[in-house]
């Protein structure tokens, strides 16, 4: 998944075969993954496998929940943005951005197994796939431990979790993830290109925000709930506050802010 | 002797409808066991569930922008969190 992964309290080799079985499905940079065959697919009407459907019904739900931010249909707005292979063989290029490619949410149908989508739709499940996977992996801990995967972590038992900027917390249910434009991000065209697509452009975000931190019941309600909260900018805390969750968004120049629910359940160091 | 010709017929009706009911039939059952067989929509052995465990799906179901709980450190962290 192009992240370094860490656990501890299960057996290395299950983690890594959790993680191995969702690379093959799900990674874009591979042309026989099944995600790259359907996006490539001339056919409106698809036959999906399990764990593709229960992924991208993830997907969709996170899309619900989130009224759009978390999009399982900006695959073509990445590419244009250059993110077209793997992270470490990306390089400044002098041409352009491609064009905007916002939101196709609508477009598409899941019943089952069964995916309509109009050819030409790329989906990218990135947003959800990798928290999918740490939360699986933990599933099978077999006592106190975690399983973490670029910094996105679920936990069993309280571990205590280095955070961006040098501050630490002890995640004592659920999981922790941390969104944000700090590494990923490259040039185009002499302009500035990360992979947070914000779905009502369909360009990479403008947020003020460098990383934003939040604590879910899941790594996977951590991590959409971060890249939401992340794509909302100033409106971020606020939001995470109306679902009871905790943010610690820090600002591109350094500024730390917490929302009320953080505050109130943590004293940094 | 029209008795005698309508007995024919009769008899040859009989047949014809056997004949196209076995025909019938063994096309049924020919396609069935193909489709057993081959057809990969078709399972020929008892489902099984799927790979993951039952509390990843638990954990899945329920925590659609749920919050989870945190709190102070108390030592010195095992794991760090950092931009995916």
């Amino acid at each position: 998944m192009g992240c370094e992964i860490a656990a501890a309290g299960a057996d290395p080799a299950v983690v890594a075969g959790v993680f191995s079985r969702y690379d093959e499905v799900f990674t874009r940079f591979r042309e026989t993954s099944e995600l790259s065959r359907l996006n490539a697919s001339p056919a409106a009407l698809l036959l999906v496998s399990p764990l593709f459907a229960r992924a991208l019904a993830c997907a969709l739900e996170a899309a619900a929940d989130t009224e759009g931010l978390v999009d399982p249909t900006l695959g073509a707005a990445l590419e244009g943005a250059g993110y077209d292979r793997d992270f470490a063989l990306l390089h400044e290029e002098p041409s352009a951005p491609g064009a905007a490619a916002p939101s196709r949410l609508a477009e598409l149908r899941l019943d089952g197994l069964l995916l309509r989508r109009p050819p030409g739709l790329l989906l990218d499940l990135n947003g959800v796939v990798k928290a999918l996977a740490v939360d699986e992996a933990a599933a099978t801990l077999s006592r106190d431990g975690f399983v973490s995967a670029g910094g996105d972590l679920a936990v069993r038992g309280p571990v205590d979790v280095g955070l961006p900027g040098g501050d630490a917390v002890r995640v004592v249910r659920g999981g922790l993830a941390t969104s944000g434009v700090v590494s990923r991000r490259w040039r185009r065209g002499g302009e500035e290109q990360h992979h947070l697509i914000d779905p009502r452009t369909g360009r990479p975000s403008t947020s003020p925000w460098a990383q934003v931190t939040v604590s879910g019941a899941s790594c996977l309600a951590a991590d959409v709930a971060a890249k939401a909260a992340f794509l909302l900018g100033e409106d971020g805390p606020g939001w995470l506050d109306e679902r009871g969750m905790a943010g610690r968004f820090l600002a591109a120049e350094g500024e730390v802010v917490l929302n009320d629910v953080w505050q109130g359940e943590v004293v940094c160091t | 002797m029209a008795a005698s010709r309508i007995d024919r017929a009769r008899a040859r009706a009989r047949g014809a409808k056997l004949a196209l009911g076995t025909v019938a039939a063994l096309a049924f059952g020919a396609a069935f066991v193909g489709s057993k067989s081959y057809a990969p929509g078709h399972s020929k052995h008892r489902a099984r569930p799927l790979a993951a465990p039952r509390s990843f799906e638990r954990a899945v179901r329920l925590s659609a922008l749920e919050g989870g709980q945190i709190a102070p450190p108390v030592q010195p962290p095992a794991v760090v969190t950092s931009t995916s």
